[in-house]
């Protein structure tokens, strides 16, 4: 009787302790291994790759956050039936495979294309492959944002006198910006780990993890773990801090 | 003066016609149950529900103005402070450049928001919410207040403290009010005028005191708490008379089927020789009859106008009449 308490006390805990460890494990590894073969990076590739990753991610980010905020607060507005197209509509760039994206990229900015921008492999190429990456995130999450700050908040601060601008600034948009910060977070995330469709607008100049392929491919693992390490170390600071501050600010 | 005769189109109920005129330091009570319309209509004369005719205040005419240009301050019936802005700063935001500090002060003094200043709206209980919701639709400056349940979250003492103050800050600054609300005792207390809807329809409109005294229809009366119709006159629980029945013009006897506590006295049914049953209300000091005890009961019972309304049938006490 006791043995068999103890055993399904033991059991469950045993079973969190080797998933944990699992699910882990690549951490640990990128942790362990990148710093251990920090000096194994091909001398060169460092400075490039990070300035160019972080560049174009801002950048990205930046203009995903232009045109998705107000892309965002009209469809917010949309009455009920229209919704359900936008979300249908919304939802094709965010379900279509980012090599497939990369595809129609390298197609309509190609120097033979309709739009004749010559942008594939320009830094320019590089940041539109990123947006399109992220923007569906940051916009869907947005939507959501404006969505939830409840009409009677705008319909008041309209009976106070405020004109439409100044009931976005002052009431919706405070209202909106943990899920806003949520929304950047995941679309920095998106932007700077883009591989997919970089890979074929944006040969060069590279990004982060198109680099980190082909140093993969050139040099082996050794020398492709402290990239990685490097990406992690880029990506993960601005999500975590807006993830904390939107906690925070949603108390 | 404000000045309203509008159509205003109800869910559900169809257009419905609302006229009134409210001088300067006047309220005027929308008063009726719950999905009575009283909402919709305050919300048509905010400008946020469709409505076509006339709305002016002193003759400029506010129905073709948007809602921020409208000379209002709507408060609605659900807390509605910013959550993520503290009380002083709803304030200083919602005051125009005209109004002075020292108004600002007055209004935080008198409706005791000393202690909430610095508190967010999300931090604030229904009652303080509302105390804020006031103070900031008076920063506003408006000439017309637009209130819906204004007084619903407050406790008694305040309520009364706030609703005194208010029609005297009406009347020395000459703003006009309307206010929705299902409690007849507001009613009585604040309002110059009253409309009582039912279905969005006027059932009847005029002074509250004249319209409880002398219902003109018994639709009126039943929304105004008559409970039960005898003859041409119609009786209400709060004119029962215990003392001397045998002066009113209504004397019912019977056996005291149910007490209850209600407000500062009790509340009996009484069920007479007929089976019929009538409620009576026993004031406090009044002795209260046993259960089961024969008793006579006397009702100050006013003749009702119009016995069944335009179009509607007496109903069974009770009952919930026919649309009107």
């Amino acid at each position: 009787m006791r043995s068999g308490t103890s055993a399904s006390r033991v059991a469950p805990a045993l079973l969190i302790v080797v998933f944990g460890i699992l699910l882990l494990a690549p951490a640990l590894v990128l942790l362990v291994y990148g710093i251990h073969d920090w000096g194994l990076i091909p001398p060169g590739t460092l400075r490039p790759l990070g300035i160019t990753s972080i560049g174009a991610s801002a950048l990205a980010l930046l203009i995903t956050a232009a045109f998705g905020l107000p892309l965002a607060w009209y469809l917010s507005t949309l009455p009920r039936r229209l919704r359900f197209l936008a979300e249908g509509l919304l939802a094709v760039p965010l379900l279509l495979p980012p090599l497939v994206v990369g595809l129609t990229l390298a197609f309509l900015l190609g120097p033979e294309s309709l739009t004749h921008l010559a942008w594939t492999n320009t830094f320019w190429g590089l940041v539109t492959a990123e947006v399109y990456e992220a923007a569906p995130y940051f916009v869907f999450v947005a939507w959501a944002g404006f969505g939830g700050v409840p009409l009677l908040y705008r319909e008041v601060a309209r009976s106070l006198g405020w004109r439409p601008w100044r009931v976005f600034s002052r009431v919706v948009l405070p209202l909106a910006s943990p899920n806003l910060a949520v929304g950047a977070a995941m679309a920095w995330s998106r932007a700077i780990g883009a591989f997919g469709a970089p890979l074929v607008v944006s040969y060069h100049p590279q990004g982060l993890p198109v680099g980190l392929w082909v140093v993969l491919e050139e040099f082996g693992l050794p020398q492709a773990l402290p990239l990685a390490l490097l990406l992690v170390i880029v990506a993960l600071p601005l999500p975590i801090g807006a993830l904390v501050w939107s906690r925070h600010a949603a108390r | 003066m404000l000045h309203v005769d509008l159509e205003i189109s109800i869910h559900a109920h169809g257009p419905r016609r609302m006229r009134a005129d409210v001088p300067r330091g006047r309220i005027l009570a929308l008063f009726g149950p719950s999905g009575g319309g009283k909402t919709t209509l305050l919300r048509a004369l905010a400008g946020f529900h469709p409505a076509r005719g006339t709305l002016s205040w002193d003759g400029r005419d506010i129905l073709s103005e948007p809602v921020e240009a409208r000379p209002f301050a709507w408060m609605p019936q659900a807390p509605s402070l910013f959550p993520h802005w503290t009380l002083r700063r709803q304030l200083v935001e919602a005051r125009p450049a005209r109004t002075a500090d020292a108004r600002l002060d007055a209004l935080v003094t008198t409706l005791g928001l000393q202690e909430l200043l610095e508190r967010p709206g999300r931090g604030l209980s229904g009652g303080q919410q509302q105390r804020g919701e006031l103070a900031r639709a008076l920063a506003r400056d408006p000439d017309v207040l637009l209130l819906d349940e204004p007084f619903s979250a407050l406790d008694a003492p305040t309520r009364g403290m706030v609703g005194t103050w208010l029609r005297e800050l009406l009347r020395s600054e000459g703003r006009s009010m309307v206010m929705a609300s299902h409690d007849w005792s507001d009613v009585e207390s604040w309002a110059d005028e009253v409309i009582l809807l039912d279905e969005g329809q006027t059932v009847a409109q005029g002074d509250p005191g004249t319209l409880f005294s002398s219902p003109p229809n018994w639709p009126a009366a039943r929304l105004m708490g008559f409970e039960r119709q005898i003859g041409p006159r119609v009786l209400h629980p709060d004119l029962a008379e215990w003392a001397a029945p045998h002066r009113c013009p209504v004397v019912l006897i019977g056996v005291v089927s149910d007490v209850s506590p209600h407000g500062a006295g009790h509340r009996v049914t009484l069920t007479c020789d007929d089976g019929t049953t009538v409620r009576a209300s026993v004031p406090r000091g009044t002795t209260r009859p046993m259960m089961d005890s024969r008793v006579e009961i006397g009702f100050h019972a006013p003749e009702v106008e119009v016995m069944n309304g335009p179009r509607n049938p007496p109903a069974a006490p009770g009952s919930r009449s026919q649309s009107f």
